[in-house]
């Protein structure tokens, strides 16, 4: 890991940029079903990710990220916002074209089981798309099925197999290989281990990062799991309550989360350093997350948030770039009150640089 | 698979045995007379008489076990003789109808293809009807044709067929004249005016019936429908870049067509059972009129026949349920 | 006894109709509809109306019995008399004389053998026949010649006219019979579904409980009868779904056995209607019967209901009475039956000759004599409004079949009993446990544990002789019986079982109608054991255009199919 450098940023290649990405959810009630109000899972997000890298996307379950991931690659269709992969336009394209871009663009589902068709055999599960976007003869889809295969290191003879006779990792091996069949360069991993037990987890991230290696791809990684994210990310995005609250440099994010949820988020992690590890200091959010339905007025965050000003509660506050490749939501470092937090920042982002140095 | 069927069959054999003999006791041992209907100025030897005659006097194991016995070996050996040309009967006895003093196999063989036109035909209508509707109002959830789509639902389910049989006798016959009210069963369609005359007369007794089987089964594949749209694999087929008419038409509908195919598989003996009301709304006179006769007459046989004949159709239709459940859904393995 | 409901002239317009004398089979085709399906067409081994009737399109009697109740020849060139020495002067047999010529709708000859066939097929003890009473007293029925037939009796029989003279027991081909007689009878199912006769029309096609089809017969002895080319008899369905396919929608002819409402006929037959409604009146009464011995659950089995116990309330004959003065049976017929029902104080309403027209006392309600009679009977008014003598509650049971318009009489006469101080309580049994005869059962009506029930019956025929001879003291249902026997009231009087006697050896018309009466009067006005209510009629739909048509309480409704034409 390591190659996501603070000072390479800028001069890496952006694959997929985001913009004021809005996923609403529909509410239908009353006798008539009419449409009374929305969920609002994904609610104006932006970032970009750079081509090679991994995004790590945290947050507490049902805040929004595999909406965020779905909605990414246009499996719903998006309330609102910008996105676009490799150059092209997704959010609003029209079904041909989008269509035609579907192979750039693939995605790892979080329930391997569920996320198979259970009447399809492994070879036509791999083969669809081939026979939908190439002209392949049949002989080279085989043998591409075959290649596939070895790639997620499948045994040959299960080709003609049906999901339910394979185990939980293999089934997640399966759901990688048709990832990779059309040749994608930006892949969402939603959860990718997280149905996993963790022997097995430990073999699909090795698999995911070795084929990022070989073939140059770039993840979109969404997981609860810090640790795991720590481990594969090479910048990370918090989101809290369809938002995406911080977002930064792994290192830097970890070594000095800047948002008082991101705070709260990783003294949940368990440090690897045992020293360290006893002077942890955890802290306890209080009360319930809002439901995405009927969010808070002003800060998404401010019902919970231990650093809760007057502000919060009426202002929303943007979502800016706050120090070089550090981007946050949260009152406490706006302009006048950025004296304490800021300079902390730097120092800590630069400790980082040298640690990643020295890797 | 097949030894699995087999064994099924098998079992199956001391089951109907069982169901055959509960069927009887039932009958016997509920209230009723085959002379009931005789008029009261039939005196009661003439009565008592005619149920010898019947041999409605004999005990009742005599009388079960001869039933067996004509129901198991002399009925088959008769269509077996009707089909190679040789007696193998004799003079043995049929199953005989007390009402009609007739065979009752011959009987339910005249009856079945009016049935099978009519009862058969609405349900296939239904079936027709149902799967598009289902499928398109599960895809449209709260649309307004989803709307609709549950409304007549709704209706189809509570309204009793007697009633919308008889709406539409009176709208349709009474005051428009289109169709006749009265089903005629001794209409040969061997010209096209007589096809025309038997598509009007089965026109709304399929209606309703047609109705009444799309309203079920249409809210069984839109359920069904609704349950795969959730799932993730039609994600994954999104994802694939499927158009949508793949991701919906193959990739969910096969899916969803597994329950929904069991269901329909599992109504097929309702047709041999006839509908009963609607039948007699209509006078089609099948298999249901034929059974709702038969048991205000008491007449024993021809229930016990009947009644019978239905529950090994179930059996059987449980079974091809079954087995269809195997060869659609990969996941189900029967060895 | 005829009686034709007809709207707006529809009655006047038949009656001065031509009667068509047109070429057989011109009018085309003649639709009946039947709600109940016929299930068989041999009258003798099904006793169903329905079956009967459409057996009587094929096969005819030597005689049968017109609208007005006279015997007219059918098969028979004339009706054998005392007089003209057909009737042997002892009264032990009877010779009918075939019509000469007659022929079989397959072109063979009727003779007496056919008779004399149909005879031994009804009267072999393993076919079950349906009409085996026609024969009872019969010694030997014999061919004379080829057209003359004999019919011998065991005893002398004052009405010697009971075989062969109604569509009851009609004659059947020997030939084709043959080989049905006795146990083999059901075997026969091509010959029971369609019979060869020698009626205006044969059997075309027969799908049981469905549908028949006749066409006409080519060896019809009228050549230019029957009208119709052919008839279509199609089953099933309710009674509600005939009426409106011959009043509404004109897809039928004729229906049979309306069995409506009051109001739904009204209803179907406005002045736009396509038929109108006919009714026949025959012998068949909704009557109260007195229980003479005593129901109560606390006697053993074998005791209750037996002439062992009186009844302790109904012996009172003021008791009996009161209970039918404050009845008011005109609201009854306009509540249950409508243009098919009559008030009827008699037991015998019809034929004419039988009927006891004085007997009309208990057509007007009394409410006021009936608390009288029952003050008179020592029962005193008690402060709940009931009834009560030594401490003990005038209370009944009262049971009939469950059917609507029973449901409705019990409840009003329950009614009308509690005005004058009677405590009833009702009790409906499922009409095939009811009439099933079933010696086992308690419900049946027979065993009649209750006080009071109700039913209908009628006599089948015009001769009420047997009918009035199940009044006789040994007609008592009871264990000795195993419960067969309709007496059910358990009457005795050896007067009555002495004039039952009586009338089986007089042979003279005016003084068998007499006695008849006599009788009726026995057991209605004079004892109150039997409390008739309403003389139903049976009602029929016919469309307008159909002439010639002749409702018959005596016989089938199509007795006269072969005159029926089309108006055009
Ligand atoms: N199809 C849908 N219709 C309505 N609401 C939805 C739908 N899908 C998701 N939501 C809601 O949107 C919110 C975000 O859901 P999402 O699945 O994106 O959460 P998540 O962050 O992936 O959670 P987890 O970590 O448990 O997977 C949740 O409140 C969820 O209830
Ligand atoms: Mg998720």
């Amino acid at each position: 890991m390591g190659r996501a450098m603070l000072d390479a940023t800028n001069t890496q290649k952006t694959l997929v940029t985001v913009r004021g990405l809005k996923m609403y959810f529909p509410i239908h009630s009353g006798f008539l079903r009419r449409h009374t109000g929305d969920v609002k899972a994904v609610d104006g997000v932006s970032f970009d990710i750079y081509e090679g890298e991994t995004l790590g996307l945290v947050g507490e379950s049902g805040c929004g990220k595999s909406t965020c991931g779905r909605a990414l690659i246009r499996l719903y269709e998006v309330t609102d916002g910008v996105v676009t992969i490799n150059g092209k336009e997704i959010a609003k394209a029209n079904p041909q074209d989008l269509r035609a871009m579907r192979p750039t663009m693939q995605m790892v589902f979080q329930d391997p089981q569920a996320s198979l068709n259970p009447r399809m055999t492994l070879a036509s599960i791999i083969g669809e798309p081939l026979i939908e976007h190439t002209k392949m003869t049949k002989a080279e889809r085989q043998a591409r099925i075959y290649e596939l295969m070895d790639a997620v290191g499948l045994n040959r003879s299960f080709v003609n197999r049906y999901p339910h006779e394979f185990s939980g990792g293999q089934r997640q091996r399966i759901g990688i290989a048709r990832a990779l069949a059309l040749n994608p360069k930006f892949i969402v991993c939603d959860e990718p281990i997280a149905a996993l037990d963790v022997s097995i987890q430990a073999q699909v991230v090795n698999l995911l990062e070795e084929l990022q290696a070989r073939l140059g791809l770039t993840y979109l990684f969404i997981s609860h799991d810090l640790s795991m994210v720590r481990h594969i990310a090479d910048r990370v995005a918090v989101m809290y309550l369809g938002k995406v609250v911080e977002l930064g440099p792994r290192d830097a994010i970890f070594a000095d989360p800047l948002h008082p949820y991101t705070e709260a988020l990783l003294s949940a992690v368990p440090e690897p350093d045992p020293s360290l590890e006893n002077t942890r200091e955890r802290i306890i959010l209080k009360g319930d997350v809002p439901s995405p339905a009927n969010p808070p007025k002003g800060c998404n965050f401010c019902t919970r948030c231990p650093k809760v000003m007057e502000m919060c509660r009426s202002i929303e506050p943007t979502y800016r770039e706050v120090q070089p490749g550090r981007f946050l939501a949260c009152h406490l470092y706006d302009q006048n009150n950025t004296s304490a937090g800021s300079t902390s920042g730097i120092e800590a982002s630069q400790k980082h640089v040298q640690q990643g140095e020295l890797q | 698979m097949f030894t699995y069927t087999i064994r099924r069959l098998v079992l199956a054999i001391p089951v109907l045995l069982l169901i055959s003999l509960i069927i009887f006791a039932l009958l016997k041992f509920a209230p009723g007379d085959p002379m009931a209907q005789v008029p009261m100025t039939v005196p009661p030897e003439v009565k008592a008489k005619m149920r010898a005659a019947l041999g409605a006097d004999q005990p009742l194991i005599v009388q079960y076990l001869l039933w067996l016995k004509q129901f198991f070996i002399i009925e088959p050996l008769h269509i077996l003789g009707t089909m190679t040309g040789y007696d193998l009967v004799g003079n043995a006895q049929r199953v005989i109808s007390w009402q009609t003093r007739s065979p009752v196999a011959d009987i339910i063989a005249q009856r079945m293809p009016q049935t099978l036109t009519v009862v058969g035909m609405s349900y296939v209508v239904g079936v027709l009807i149902a799967l598009p509707i289902g499928i398109v109002s599960a895809y449209k959830q709260y649309s307004w044709f989803d709307q609709i789509g549950t409304f007549v639902s709704m209706i189809g389910f509570s309204v009793p067929t007697f009633f919308t049989g008889v709406m539409l006798i009176l709208i349709f016959s009474v005051y428009l004249g289109w169709f006749p009210s009265i089903y005629d069963t001794t209409l040969v369609v061997d010209s096209w005016p007589h096809f025309w005359l038997q598509v009007r007369q089965m026109v709304m007794p399929v209606a309703v019936l047609a109705l009444y089987n799309a309203a079920q089964i249409s809210r069984f594949m839109r359920a069904s429908m609704l349950d795969n749209l959730q799932q993730d694999y039609v994600r994954t087929a999104r994802a694939k870049g499927m158009t949508e008419q793949v991701v919906v038409l193959k990739h969910v509908l096969r899916n969803s067509l597994i329950p929904v195919v069991t269901v329909i598989a599992l109504g097929v003996p309702q047709i041999f059972g006839g509908a009963i009301i609607t039948e007699q709304v209509f006078k089609v006179n099948g298999l249901g009129a034929l059974l709702i006769n038969a048991i205000y007459a008491d007449d024993l046989p021809m229930v016990q026949t009947l009644t019978f004949i239905f529950a090994i159709l179930i059996v059987i239709f449980n079974l091809i349920a079954d087995v269809l459940y195997g060869i659609l859904d990969p996941r189900i393995r029967y060895d | 006894m005829r009686l034709t409901t007809a709207l707006l002239g529809a009655a006047a317009m038949m009656a001065i109709a031509p009667a068509a004398f047109a070429a057989r089979g011109s009018d085309g085709e003649l639709k009946l509809i039947y709600w109940q399906a016929p299930s068989i067409l041999n009258p003798y081994l099904s006793s169903g109306t329905k079956d009967l009737e459409a057996s009587s399109i094929v096969l005819e009697p030597l005689a049968r019995y017109t609208p007005k109740g006279e015997l007219v020849p059918y098969l028979a060139a004339e009706i054998p008399t005392l007089d003209n020495g057909g009737i042997a002067k002892d009264l032990k047999s009877i010779t009918w004389k075939l019509k000469p010529g007659l022929k079989w709708s397959d072109g063979s000859a009727v003779t007496a053998d056919d008779v004399v066939f149909t005879g031994q097929y009804c009267m072999d003890p393993k076919g079950g026949c349906a009409q085996l009473q026609h024969f009872t007293g019969v010694d030997k029925v014999e061919a004379v010649d080829p057209t003359t037939v004999k019919i011998t009796f065991k005893e002398p029989m004052p009405d010697p006219y009971q075989p062969f003279t109604s569509y009851e027991n009609p004659i059947l081909q020997k030939k084709q019979f043959e080989k049905c007689i006795g146990a083999a009878a059901p075997t026969c199912t091509a010959a029971n579904f369609g019979p060869i006769g020698t009626g205006a029309f044969e059997v075309a096609s027969f799908k049981t409980n469905d549908v028949v089809t006749f066409k006409a017969n080519p060896n019809y002895r009228d050549p230019n009868k029957p009208a119709f080319s052919g008839i279509t008899m199609k089953g099933g369905g309710d009674a509600m779904a005939a009426a409106r396919a011959v009043f509404q929608t004109g897809e039928f002819d004729y229906a049979w056995n309306l069995q409506l409402s009051p109001d739904v006929i009204k209803g179907m037959t406005g002045p736009d209607a396509k038929g109108h409604v006919v009714a026949a009146f025959g012998s068949l009464v909704e009557r109260l019967e007195m229980n003479m011995t005593d129901p109560s659950p606390t006697l053993p089995e074998g005791e209750r209901s037996t002439s062992a116990h009186p009844n302790p309330i109904l012996s009172d004959i003021r008791v009996r009475e009161a209970l039918s003065m404050a009845i008011d049976r005109s609201l009854l017929v306009q509540v249950g039956y409508g243009p098919a029902g009559q008030p009827t104080c008699n037991l015998v309403p019809a034929p004419a000759a039988y009927a006891d027209t004085t007997n009309t006392g208990c057509l007007k309600q009394d409410v006021e004599g009936a608390k009288k009679l029952l003050d008179e009977a020592g029962w005193k008014m008690g402060a709940d409004g009931f009834r009560y003598k030594d401490g003990k509650k005038l209370s009944l049971t009262y049971q009939t079949s469950t059917n609507a318009v029973r449901q409705d009489f019990q409840a009003l006469i329950k009614q009308w009993w509690h005005d004058v101080g009677v405590d009833t309580e009702l009790k409906n049994i499922n009409a095939s446990v009811f009439f099933g005869s079933d010696p086992g059962s308690p419900d049946t009506f027979e065993k009649f544990y209750a006080d009071v029930e109700m039913y209908a019956n009628n006599f089948s025929g015009t001769d009420p002789q047997a009918y009035m001879a199940q009044y006789v003291c040994s007609q008592a249902p009871s264990p000795k019986n195993q419960w067969q026997g309709q007496n059910m009231n358990r009457y005795c009087d050896p007067k009555y079982d002495a004039m039952v006697t009586e009338l089986g050896q007089t042979a003279d018309p005016v003084k068998r109608a007499e006695m008849v009466k006599t009788m009726n009067d026995m057991l209605t006005k004079d004892t109150m054991t039997i409390v008739p209510l309403v003389w139903r009629g049976t009602t029929s739909g016919v469309a307008n255009s159909i002439v010639g048509e002749d409702i018959n309480p005596w016989d089938s409704e199509l007795w006269n199919i072969g005159d029926w034409s089309r108006k055009h």
